[in-house]
């Protein structure tokens, strides 16, 4: 997006409290993420490396904010380490399926005709599949692991990002702008680029906005079941589970990762929905002329 | 044709339309099975010399716009020639295509869906240029496109705004300024001022009236708006159904309107003047417009025509130039 | 005398906006009579559109009636509940739009919208009698062959046909009063052409009180027998249609007649009106228009002009057509 949609954002999220939540939280989230290794109160515990038989199953406290799980690891360190798991996923599955959804959709909407048919047969035969089935069935092919998580996710979602371009750029391309274009002489491949392929993005952005927040939620569901991240790593489904069998002992252990997911995914949510806000053209125009008429 | 101090001259035709005929195919079921064809534009020819203004008029249907997309050669006719300078416009070489695109542009009706809304105005303005003048320096790029905005009545501060952030008159004058910025010699205008408001319409009517003289342009201009026509013209076609059924100077047609549609037409426009309206001779034309896809035997505006006889249910009259310059489809006037 | 059916006295509406407030009706007083036909005219941004919502108590959520009255045969809608509202909607005023299509819900039949508006507006329970009732009001508007348009979907009827459709619709539960907002800006000349026909002789037959909002001036002259011009949410200048088109007073009026071309007459060079609308957030203490105005007094920019009868029946609301006239 041009910088003069970015400040359009700003402005608007600025101006609704519930947009600035969710902008505060997905901001929050990425700073943790990215700073996790280096502000661990307990290090070793985050990263699962060792076991303090001492220290099992202690309620929060001030020396552990989120008390201890059942080796007794510091929660609170392995929830912020989680962040840049689930950070990395969320990144990964999103920038993956968009690498794969958007070209697709670019050439078939784009060229039409019979290699459109193809490839949207295609897309069509992946969105066939409920894409969590197809998820856990690829991800217990592939292994557990993080990269496997991934890859099992960003195939069974890139199919969505496919179709949305599509749809979008089989109505751009008849649009008066794109006609523009091809009088002034521009090429079909500068067409593409310059004139549809931008246009065609706003939507896109606000999706995958959206789907940060649920690829975040579908890999703790994948490691919940049990074919995600490999323990001891601190992905957020992952400590939710070690915490599940103590429940009833020690609830802390579940409940605050569990929180973690909750919060991260309504803030991507909340965002996208400003998103979606900023991005309407009418709106801004409304924005536009009460503020300039 | 016009008139000059030696008397009838003939300019060279700048584009010709010979006899252009676009059909649409009508698919029906999963195989795509073509049942049927919309009879856009059946057979359509005209001329426009330089410096001209030449009008096709009509209502939704009448084939008008279809016309211009081919002139445009943004859609392929089924069959008929359009030759721009003596160049039929579908067998150009691809140094020659890029020769035609810099010598026909268009502005068309809604400004904003004709503007890229995230492009800057400038850089919609400048982007002709980048594509036609690859070794141009970018001093000159901006020199050019500022001098243009201000031609066409655009303050620079506007150079840096989306377009959405202009008004409908003002993006207009983007688009205009597009248009013009390679010096072509035809502009094809469809419906340019449709979406704007009457004091704005005016504006940029006024705008295209001087740029035509200043910079010796043609334009092909699609309206239904014949009051904008009568402005803005100097020959009018008017369209029925796919057809020319009326073709003349445009002082001739509206002061001698002679096929009954044009008639029709002219009588349905509304004036802002009440006495004239009241004591106007109305003619009306009965029901709707039908489809394109099974047009009337014969002259296709017969069930609808106060005029008709049995002969125009059956054969279909020709355009035949009726008086010098004046030409007409109609039986009314082919036994005379 | 009777009451006019509908009266709206210094209206006044606000939308609220992200950038302010915008000041979009600035006391706006009209009346229409039984029979009567009254033309809102004004561009983009008069406000006119926003009277019409008012006027059917339909206004978008962000717009405020500040102060004024809309009074419906004697009856202030708003001082109204919503369901009193919905009442009066349909039974004593109607609407109809620009763009047909969008009026129509495309999973109904015409003749099953009609039949409900007949059977929950006007209580007609006995289905033969509703349906004898739609196709009458199909008829009435000139539909050919009611029967197949009665089981017609929206899609299958043409733009023309279908506004046709809109005001059976619109007319089915005799409304006294009928809003029309641009009902023929969509259409070819020709159907515009037989619209307005129909409507001014449906005004006449039923006696309807006809609210017509319009941009076009030639669509005024028409179908109009009064006018009133506003610019900027504030009324310029009412009067006989007659007067305000042929010897307008106010400078807008004049200046907005000069700039439409005729396809009756030769024009040379269009006049047009230089400038824009102004900022309507703010708060003007002159004349609306001075700032555009060629003929612009000293004081226009510093005293609003009264709203004043300069001939009979004639109002104009500007301080040099008083003192001329």
């Amino acid at each position: 997006m041009a910088l003069e949609d970015f400040k359009i954002i700003l402005s608007l999220i600025k101006q609704n409290p519930v947009s600035l939540t969710g902008l505060v939280i997905v901001a929050g989230f990425i700073v943790v993420g990215v700073l996790a290794p280096y502000i661990l109160p307990y290090p070793e515990d985050a990263w699962g490396e060792v076991y303090h038989l001492e220290k099992r199953f202690l309620p929060p406290s001030l020396e552990h904010p989120f008390g201890t799980d059942d080796m007794g690891r510091d929660v609170f360190s392995r929830v912020l380490l989680g962040a840049r798991f689930s950070l990395i996923i969320a990144v990964g599955v999103v920038g993956l399926a968009l690498l794969i959804g958007v070209p697709m959709g670019l050439i078939a909407g784009y060229l039409g005709g019979r290699v459109g048919t193809i490839l949207m047969r295609i897309t069509d035969m992946f969105l066939a599949f409920p894409p969590l089935l197809l998820a856990i069935a690829l991800a217990a092919t592939l292994g557990r692991g993080l990269v496997n998580t991934i890859i099992a996710l960003a195939i069974s979602w890139w199919p969505w990002y496919a179709r949305l371009v599509y749809v979008q750029v089989n109505s751009i391309k008849s649009l008066p702008y794109v006609d523009a274009a091809k009088i002034i002489g521009l090429s079909p491949l500068a067409i593409m680029f310059k004139h549809v392929l931008p246009n065609a993005l706003t939507p896109v952005t606000v999706q995958a906005a959206l789907d940060m927040g649920s690829a975040i939620l579908e890999a703790a569901g994948l490691s919940f079941l049990g074919v995600g991240v490999k323990p001891p790593t601190p992905e957020w489904g992952l400590l939710v589970t070690e915490g599940w069998s103590s429940i009833n002992v020690a609830w802390w252990i579940s409940l605050f990762p569990g929180l973690a997911i909750l919060v991260t995914v309504l803030g991507f949510n909340l965002l996208a929905d400003a998103l979606r806000e900023a991005s309407d053209p009418r709106l801004r125009r409304i924005l536009l002329i009460s503020g300039r008429v | 044709m016009s008139q000059s101090r030696e008397g009838w001259v003939i300019k060279v035709p700048l584009l010709e339309v010979h006899n252009l005929v676009k059909y649409f195919p009508l698919r029906k079921g999963l195989l795509g099975r073509i049942v049927g064809y919309v009879k856009a534009v059946d057979g359509v020819s005209f001329s426009i010399s330089e410096n001209e203004t030449f009008s096709l008029v009509g209502e939704s249907g009448s084939g008008k716009t279809t016309i211009a997309r081919c002139v445009l050669g943004l859609l392929k006719p089924t069959s008929g020639r359009i030759v721009f300078m003596g160049k039929d416009i579908f067998k150009l070489s691809k140094e020659e295509i890029r020769w035609y695109r810099r010598n026909v542009q268009a502005v068309f009706q809604n400004p904003f869906l004709s503007l890229n809304p995230r492009m800057k105005v400038e850089d919609i303005v400048a982007e002709p240029l980048k594509v036609h003048y690859k070794d141009m320096s970018k001093e000159e790029i901006r020199r050019r496109v500022y001098d243009l905005l201000e031609k066409v009545g655009l303050t620079a501060d506007l150079a840096k705004r989306s377009p959405y952030d202009l008004s409908g008159g003002q993006a207009q004058r983007v688009a205009i300024a597009r248009a013009v910025i390679l010096k072509p010699k035809l502009i094809v205008l469809d419906e340019p001022t449709s979406a704007l408001d009457v004091s704005v319409q005016a504006q940029i009517l006024n705008l295209l009236v001087d740029l035509k003289n200043e910079l010796k342009l043609s334009y092909l201009m699609i309206s239904h708006d014949l009051s904008v026509v009568r402005y803005i013209s100097d020959w009018v076609a008017v369209m029925y159904l796919g057809k020319i059924v009326e073709l003349a100077p445009a002082e001739e047609l509206f002061e001698k309107p002679l096929h009954p549609y044009t008639q029709a037409l002219l009588s349905s426009v509304p004036e802002p003047d009440p006495r004239a309206m009241r004591a106007k001779k109305r003619i009306v034309l009965r029901g709707e417009p039908p489809s394109a896809v099974n047009p009337p035997a014969g002259c296709r505006l017969h069930p609808r025509c106060p005029y008709a006889s049995e002969e125009c249910k059956k054969e279909e009259p020709k355009l035949v130039e009726y008086e010098r310059g004046h030409w007409v489809a109609c039986h009314l006037y082919t036994h005379k | 005398m009777q009451a006019k059916p509908l009266v709206v006295r210094d209206l006044t509406i606000h939308y609220y906006t992200l950038h302010g407030v915008v000041k979009a009706v600035r006391g706006v007083s009209f009346a229409v009579g039984r029979g009567e036909s009254l033309c809102l005219v004004g561009e983009s941004g008069s406000g006119k559109s926003t009277i019409g919502l008012a006027v059917l108590g339909a206004l978008p959520s962000n717009a405020r009636v500040v102060s004024g009255k809309i009074l419906i045969n004697g009856v202030n809608i708003l001082e109204l509940s919503e369901k009193e509202l919905e009442e009066i909607r349909g039974k004593e005023i109607s609407m109809i739009f620009q763009d047909p299509v969008a009026s129509f819900n495309p999973l109904f039949t015409i003749g099953q919208v009609l039949s409900d508006i007949i059977k929950y507006k006007l209580g007609v329970r006995d289905k033969n009698e509703a349906k004898k009732l739609a196709l009458k009001a199909l008829s009435e508007v000139g539909l050919p062959d009611p029967e197949r348009i009665y089981n017609s979907y929206p899609h299958e009827l043409s733009g023309g046909m279908l506004q046709r459709a809109a005001i059976a619709v619109a007319l089915a539960t005799r409304p006294s009063i009928l809003v029309a907002d641009e009902p023929t800006t969509m259409l070819d000349v020709t159907l515009q052409a037989q619209i307005l026909d129909l409507l001014q002789g449906l005004r006449r037959k039923l006696g309807l009180a006809l609210l017509f909002i319009t941009h076009n001036l030639g669509v005024v002259a028409a179908i109009c027998d009064k006018v009133l011009v506003i610019y900027a949410g504030s009324v310029v200048e009412y009067g006989p249609v007659d007067e305000v088109l042929l010897s307008p007073l106010h400078p807008y009026t004049k200046r907005l007649i000069e700039c439409v071309p005729r396809s009756s007459v030769k024009t040379s060079r269009l006049k047009y009106i230089p400038g824009s609308l102004p900022d309507l957030r703010k708060d003007y203490p002159g004349c609306i228009f001075a700032p555009r105005c060629s003929e612009a007094l000293e004081k226009c920019s510093r005293i609003a002009p009264k709203f004043v009868e300069a001939k009979p029946g004639h109002f104009v609301a500007c301080h040099k057509a008083v003192k001329a006239g």
